[in-house]
């Protein structure tokens, strides 16, 4: 998206659609002190930086987002006391910060065939959708997460926002642990073979390779052709450890001609060692599931979701390049979701003149009704907007739940207290 | 520094045996409870140079990554023992509460004051309580592995710290998971799961060694041992900053204290400290130095970014800080980059400037948090995760065995030491896989062991310097931040060793009252204000 025509739509698009109520409830859970001690970072126009920004309430917010117009807004931490003061105060430290997950589909660049860098189509969007599904199952079943917001980057990428009350205060010890928790890729150029199951494959492995086996061929070997030529058969061959090994299989699959004969011929012959009980072979017990996980399981920026302090982009953002809107993806239905249609900065505009024209047009002069209609209403936001309006209900929730809770005990005291007085 | 336990000779004060016992009924303790009384300042300071040399000690021994911990436990007690300190090796193995005689006794009060006093030296700085956090954890590691059933036992029910075990159901029900979510051992009907927050149990998290259900760990009974492992940390590390605070009130005037203290930890210091380089390394010379000097890790960057002129971000950042140590000034490192990056047609001037000028300014400190920065030491390079399409770290760590002894015939290394050196980095003996490539490729060994690439370097030099001109000016040329420590003798062949006996005589020449003036030269240098000690939190430990 060229340059120009960005800085003459961000004006439009920050003063109508973008969806500060929301936002604020988001990043307020329920508490003012919240928000205004949360760090925002703004990029403008020609690459200027600043930090540590940060407000009092919404109204501040949107005066100088709409003053600045960022293309980029990024969300940090909240600190022991407001950014925007921190020369005032000796001690300037994170004191809670969603636990959140980057996930880059250039990381992918080693086993993804179809594009490379920062291209991206439906084939290799397909490693993105399954990241989510993993991680999202890890998060919930494994953490016991509830408020996790998926958020599409705006060109190839999703990040991921934990904001259970839980997630929002653990340690960065904690953090560094659930992050490597999650990592299972690990090994850079020289190390070919990057997944190593060791004995028993732990429930959350199994349970990723269970989501991986399901669509593996499908994705991997057949439209990313992992075999379909002699370079690629070499790197596969290059996962196997030994020497001897690696002639045998390699054997075996050129006796096949297509990808996915290839692959099954492994399997089955891979299977059929085991079975037979070749020493060598069983050394390795888990190569298939190895295979599969080192091909497909997702890959994060693992120093994102390390620290406190890290910034991560903020939903609703545009992607400066691509024009697209940072949107909420909804995990339940992540399969359908395709970064290609999703709604630029220009559709939108248009979208809004579109309906108001119209309106107009059917209602004559009538200007007073189009205006009551919420702008993001005539686009194609509407959608993301609701899924991430149920993802705030779900927090509101908890947090009446335990604002009740509370509440509850109070009221249990009061009563216990006078029972006492009645009782003396 | 010379230093043989003198305590018994000095030592008046008597003390009576059921009143030690009280204070001291069991081996392991958490330092919960400060010691209280008086003790002469003789004894205080011997106590305490004592326990530095046996954390310096588990230091070397952890260097030498040994596969087991019962084998670093008995590398480590038979270094104690040569160095006499029997009350330590004594305590390694203790089993809890099996003897209470008056060694075990003697032993225990020696570990409950010198623990102490430990903080209070070791709180002033970030980078000091660090290493002591890490130091000492390990050793409460250790200690806590000795424990037998009953000393066990009487430790859980003095730690404050209850735990139910799961219900025969739950584990019936969960037989599965439970078994291949953690570490096989023993019978599982006969073994105790217990139930806690995940957050308890992060090294356990870390490794995926437990079984999580939302957001609960099903801890088994042998790995109640990291439970324990990071409630002592956590509250070590809570503690060493309350000691920060109140030692600034309280010791503010006493003169003799606070000489000894501050002058402590520069006593022994770590291996694991930059050396660098204050002469000007041209960069023109870095090609050939990259073959003769460098250690692997960064020879391979180097030779990645002359060949891809591409490098990503976290090896950019080693790799510049490296040159930066080596003595690669700010302005050759900007052309040094700025001319490699470029040749790829698709990065301009423009871009370069956008993108990759801010990293080297702001690792000399000259933008941003504006700290100054160092290079990183091989802990953080053999620790820190290396993705797809990634060429920094540990190439003994992080690579296969393929392409190391690949690597290895292409750097001219003898077939033999090939075998050596793969060998090593297979069994987790990188920093030994890196001197046996030093000593392959120099053909002898180095002076000093090393855990940083550059102190590698600075060996290196040192020899090849002396090989050039034949003279011993270039010792001047290093400003050697630390004392390093001699090679210890007993996994390394013997003959090289000998050319090395001068070596710790620089050692003795620094008594505490030298370093103390060196710590204070320091501390007027480069004042530290919040944000410097973060980012040297960040820097080589953990």
């Amino acid at each position: 998206m060229d340059e120009s025509t960005l800085s003459d739509l961000l004006p439009l698009y920050y003063t109508r659609l973008f969806p500060y109520v929301d936002y604020y409830r988001w990043l307020s859970y329920g508490e003012v002190n919240t928000f205004s001690r949360r760090e925002f970072s703004f990029t403008l126009q020609d690459d200027i930086y600043i930090r540590y920004q940060s407000f009092n309430n919404i109204e501040s917010l949107k005066n100088e987002v709409k003053r600045l117009c960022p293309y980029k807004i990024d969300i940090g931490a909240v600190y022991n006391v407001a950014p925007s003061n921190k020369r005032r105060e000796a001690k300037f430290e994170p004191i809670q910060r969603e636990f959140v997950i980057d996930i880059d589909m250039t990381d992918y660049d080693d086993v993804r065939t179809c594009c490379a860098g920062a291209d991206v189509c439906n084939k290799c969007w397909k490693y993105m959708s399954l990241a989510l599904k993993i991680l999202d199952a890890a998060l919930r079943d494994d953490f016991g997460f509830e408020h996790i917001l998926w958020v599409f980057s705006g060109r190839r990428g999703i990040h991921c926002w934990v904001c259970d009350k839980q997630a929002r205060f653990l340690t960065p010890n904690t953090r560094k642990a659930v992050a490597s928790y999650l990592q299972l890729v690990t090994g850079g150029e020289f190390q070919k073979k990057k997944v190593k199951i060791v004995k028993k494959m732990h429930h959350s492995v199994k349970r990723a390779v269970d989501i991986i086996e399901s669509v593996f061929t499908k994705m991997c070997v057949e439209e990313q052709g992992m075999l379909d030529s002699e370079e690629r058969v070499t790197k596969f061959l290059g996962i196997i450890g030994e020497e001897d090994m690696r002639a045998e299989a390699k054997a075996v699959l050129d006796k096949h001609s297509t990808g996915v004969k290839k692959w099954e011929a492994f399997v089955n012959f891979f299977k059929q060692e085991m079975q037979s009980g070749n020493k060598k072979w069983r050394r390795t017990p888990f190569l298939i599931q190895e295979i599969m996980l080192q091909y497909a399981y997702p890959r994060l920026d693992i120093n994102v979701s390390k620290g406190m302090n890290h910034l991560l982009k903020s939903p609703f953002c545009i992607h400066p390049k691509t024009g697209k809107v940072c949107i909420p993806i909804n995990p339940k239905v992540v399969d359908q979701f395709d970064p290609k249609s999703v709604p630029t900065i220009t559709t939108l505009i248009d979208e809004v003149n579109a309906f108001d024209a119209k309106e107009l047009k059917e209602q004559g002069e009538s200007i007073d009704n189009v205006k009551r209609i919420k702008d993001y209403k005539k686009t194609s936001l509407n959608k993301p907007f609701h899924a991430f309006q149920e993802f705030l209900r779900g927090i509101e929730n908890s947090q009446m739940g335990e604002r009740i809770k509370k509440s509850g005990e109070l009221i249990f005291f009061l009563f216990y207290d006078e029972l006492n007085q009645i009782t003396n | 520094m010379d230093f043989t336990p003198s305590c018994k000779r000095r030592r008046t004060v008597k003390h009576e045996k059921n009143v030690l016992l009280e204070l001291y009924p069991h081996d392991l303790q958490m330092y919960k409870v400060p010691p209280k009384g008086e003790i002469k300042l003789v004894e205080f300071q011997d106590l305490t140079l004592e326990r530095q040399k046996v954390l310096q000690l588990l230091e070397i021994a952890l260097a030498q990554q040994h596969k087991s911990l019962d084998e670093l436990k008995q590398a480590f007690r038979n270094s104690l023992k040569k160095e006499g300190f029997h009350h330590y090796a004594r305590l390694i193995t203790a089993e809890g509460c099996s003897s209470h005689n008056d060694i075990d006794l003697e032993a225990r009060r020696k570990d409950h004051i010198s623990h102490f006093v430990m903080r209070l030296a070791y709180c002033l700085k970030a980078e000091l309580q660090q290493k002591m956090l890490s130091l000492e954890t390990e050793l409460f590691k250790l200690r806590f592995s000795s424990l037998d059933k009953e000393g066990l036992t009487q430790f859980l029910a003095t730690s404050g710290l209850h735990y139910t075990p799961v219900s025969k159901e739950f584990k019936d029900e969960n037989r599965d998971k439970l078994i291949t979510s953690t570490t096989k051992d023993g019978d599982f009907d006969s073994i105790n799961f217990y139930e806690m927050s995940f957050h308890e149990v992060n090294e356990l998290i870390c490794d995926r060694r437990v079984f999580v259900k939302k957001g609960i760990a099903y801890v088994p009974q042998k790995d109640l041992i990291s439970v324990f492992v990071q409630h002592f940390k956590n509250n070590l590390a809570t503690e060493l900053n309350i000691a920060k605070k109140s030692l600034m009130v309280n010791l503010e005037d006493d003169d003799r204290l606070q000489t000894f203290l501050k002058a402590l930890p520069e006593c022994y210091a770590g291996m694991s400290k930059v050396v660098w380089q204050s002469e000007n390394t041209p960069i023109s010379k870095l090609d050939d130095l990259s073959k003769t000097s460098y250690p692997l890790c960064m020879r391979v960057m180097h030779e990645h970014l002359k060949s891809t002129h591409h490098l990503r971000n976290t090896g950019r950042l080693q790799y510049q800080l490296f040159l930066k140590g080596i003595g690669v000034s700010l302005e050759d490192n900007i052309e040094f980059w700025r001319t490699e990056l470029c040749k790829n047609p698709q990065l301009t001037d423009d871009k370069f400037s956008k993108e990759y000028l801010y990293q080297i300014r702001y690792n000399y400190g000259k933008l941003g948090r504006r700290v100054d920065y160092r290079p990183h030491g091989c802990n953080k390079l053999i620790l820190d995760p290396v993705g797809a399409g990634e060429v920094h770290g540990c190439p003994y760590k992080h690579w296969d065995v393929d392409s190391l002894t690949k690597k290895l015939a292409d750097c001219k290394i003898a077939p033999s030491d090939i075998g050596e050196i793969t060998r090593l980095s297979k069994e987790g003996h990188y920093i030994l896989a890196c001197t046996k490539f030093f000593e392959s490729s120099h053909k002898q060994m180095p002076g000093n062991m090393f855990m940083h690439p550059n102190a590698y370097y600075a060996e290196s030099r040192k020899i090849l310097n002396k090989d050039e001109f034949k003279g011993d000016e270039t010792e001047a040329s290093m400003l050697t931040e630390d004392m390093l420590v001699p090679i210890s003798p007993e996994k390394l062949p013997p003959q090289p060793m000998k050319k090395n006996h001068n070596i710790p005589e620089t050692n003795k020449s620094v008594t505490p009252r030298t370093a103390e003036k060196k710590i204070r030269s320091i501390d007027r240098k480069n004042k530290m204000d919040p944000l410097n000690i973060e980012a040297l939190l960040n820097d080589d430990s953990d």
